[in-house]
């Protein structure tokens, strides 16, 4: 389709920092309930982007997509919210891949600007292989509160891929 | 005809088919798009409708009535060094701005054939988190790395008919093509029209002057529409592209088959370029309807000096026109009466 007359040929980087909204609810504390919310499972796909959507299909090298960083923010906290956590953990999978733990969050939960997850090169490996494999990431994120809550927690959980699609035609 | 009809498509598939990128530029809306499509595209626009003012006449002297000459020709408009490259200017957009604002030189379509990872990034609606997106800049084709120079092609045939008063009429056309390139597909038209009229018979000081003197008018239209998917065929880019000209021409015959031509005159180069269709962009949840129509016009003098070789009724020409893009034209035609 497109053409040139350098050997460079035609091409784009395309770069998006893409959010993955989490809704955390978690019941307070009723006797016999387990603290702890299910594991919330977002699917990512590149197509859900729409300046990801027409490179998709000339997505071919593995090298075609790049995992630039992965952030959080954690935002609707009150200062009844704010209370220990054991630990926030992501992990990533396909369908057809084994969920690999990439994100782990320790602490107070309280809100947090968007920051660096301390996802190192290996972690954006893992996610940039499955990327260009499936086109398509699970992403499973687990709560584990050190202490019960006392309320409803309702809070937002967003994380952040900043993907760059390296499109060459 | 349709191997020249192909060949014309084919010279100018190239710029057609970056038209499949034209959704990119919307991303930052429609005012920066223009922007950024007038800069990218300029030297394509300018060489386009300078080529077409070229070639019209190649002798001062029209036809006697009924008397006629069919040429086919050339003109490569010569796009300058300073063209490869436009200077963004932040000040010219308003949801657009560059990764790196010391990387402001952005490749026009005739820039050097770049990988994108050595293109400078423009980022559409920094600081917005939903829909701040970042693009390398469209890379240039890289003629030059090629052929040694940048420069846009503009074949034609015409046919020049004598009329009464000294006068010629001209037409050059080339009927509506159809061309398809897997899912792509390119129709492309052209018509023109112009008018050489001896001024001798109304100057009596040249009355008898030992060379001729004609006026000579043209306008050319060359439309093309690329539907880069023939699949969404709503989504259309449409180029139109016009060359008018005025000149004072003036020619000298040597033994008969020699003929030495040139002028003087004003060129102008129109251009409409509309996207037409529906387009879904990140920072808009509807879709973007007909997002794309801007003209871009330019002016130049022009002067021209050029050799006709008068072979029975065969004639073979060629001139060189200095005006903002330089344009070196060629032909070989019959020419009757």
């Amino acid at each position: 389709m497109f053409a040139s007359c350098g050997d460079a040929g035609i091409g784009f980087n395309i770069t998006r920092n893409v959010p993955i909204i989490f809704r955390v609810a978690v019941p307070g504390n009723d006797p016999g309930v387990e603290i702890n919310p299910p594991a919330f499972t977002q699917t990512f796909r590149l197509s859900d982007v729409s300046a990801f959507k027409d490179a998709l299909s000339d997505l071919a090298e593995s090298d075609a997509v790049t995992v630039n960083s992965v952030t959080y923010s954690i935002t609707d906290v009150s200062a009844e919210e704010e209370v220990e956590l054991d630990e926030i953990s992501l992990s990533v999978a396909s369908e057809v891949t084994q969920q690999r733990s990439v994100l782990a969050i320790t602490g107070k939960l309280q809100n947090t600007s968007e920051k660096p997850a301390g996802v190192n090169d290996a972690e954006a490996g893992t996610i940039k292989q499955i990327l260009t494999t499936y086109k398509e990431v699970d992403n499973t994120l687990t709560f584990d509160f050190a202490e019960v809550p006392t309320s409803d927690l309702n809070f937002t959980f967003t994380l952040y891929y900043n993907i760059t699609l390296r499109v060459r035609y | 005809m349709k191997k020249l009809i192909l060949f014309f498509t084919l010279v100018y598939a190239p710029f057609l088919s970056q038209s499949q990128s034209l959704d990119v530029f919307i991303e930052g809306g429609v005012d920066d798009a223009e922007e950024l499509l007038k800069n990218y595209f300029e030297p394509a626009f300018l060489g386009f409708g300078y080529g077409l003012t070229n070639n019209w006449a190649n002798t001062a002297k029209p036809h006697q009535p009924l008397g006629f000459d069919v040429t086919l020709s050339l003109s490569v408009a010569y796009v300058p060094e300073k063209a490869t490259f436009f200077t963004f200017n932040p000040n010219d957009y308003s949801n657009v701005t560059l990764a790196d604002p010391s990387k402001d030189q952005l490749p026009t379509i005739f820039g050097p054939n770049l990988d994108a990872d050595d293109i400078p990034e423009i980022v559409f609606n920094e600081g917005q988190q939903e829909s701040e997106v970042t693009f390398s800049s469209p890379t240039g084709l890289g003629m030059e790395e090629v052929i040694g120079f940048n420069a846009v092609p503009a074949p034609m045939i015409q046919a020049g008919l004598g009329l009464i008063k000294e006068t010629d009429l001209k037409i050059r056309t080339i009927p509506t093509y159809t061309y398809k390139n897997g899912d792509t597909e390119v129709k492309l038209g052209m018509l023109g029209f112009g008018i050489l009229h001896d001024m001798k018979q109304h100057v009596p000081a040249f009355a008898f002057a030992p060379f001729e003197l004609s006026l000579l008018a043209g306008f050319s239209r060359i439309s093309v529409e690329t539907t880069p998917d023939i699949n969404t065929p709503g989504n259309v880019t449409r180029l139109s592209v016009k060359g008018a000209t005025l000149q004072v021409l003036g020619s000298k015959d040597f033994v008969k088959i020699i003929t030495l031509y040139g002028g003087v005159g004003l060129n102008g180069a129109f251009t409409r370029v509309r996207l037409d269709g529906s387009y879904e962009i990140e920072s808009s949840l509807q879709p973007l309807v007909d997002p794309i129509d801007f003209k871009f016009s330019n002016f130049s003098p022009r002067a021209t000096v050029g050799v006709k070789l008068n072979l029975a009724i065969i004639t073979i020409n060629a001139d060189y026109t200095v005006q903002k893009y330089n344009t070196l034209s060629m032909g070989v035609g019959v020419s009757v009466r």
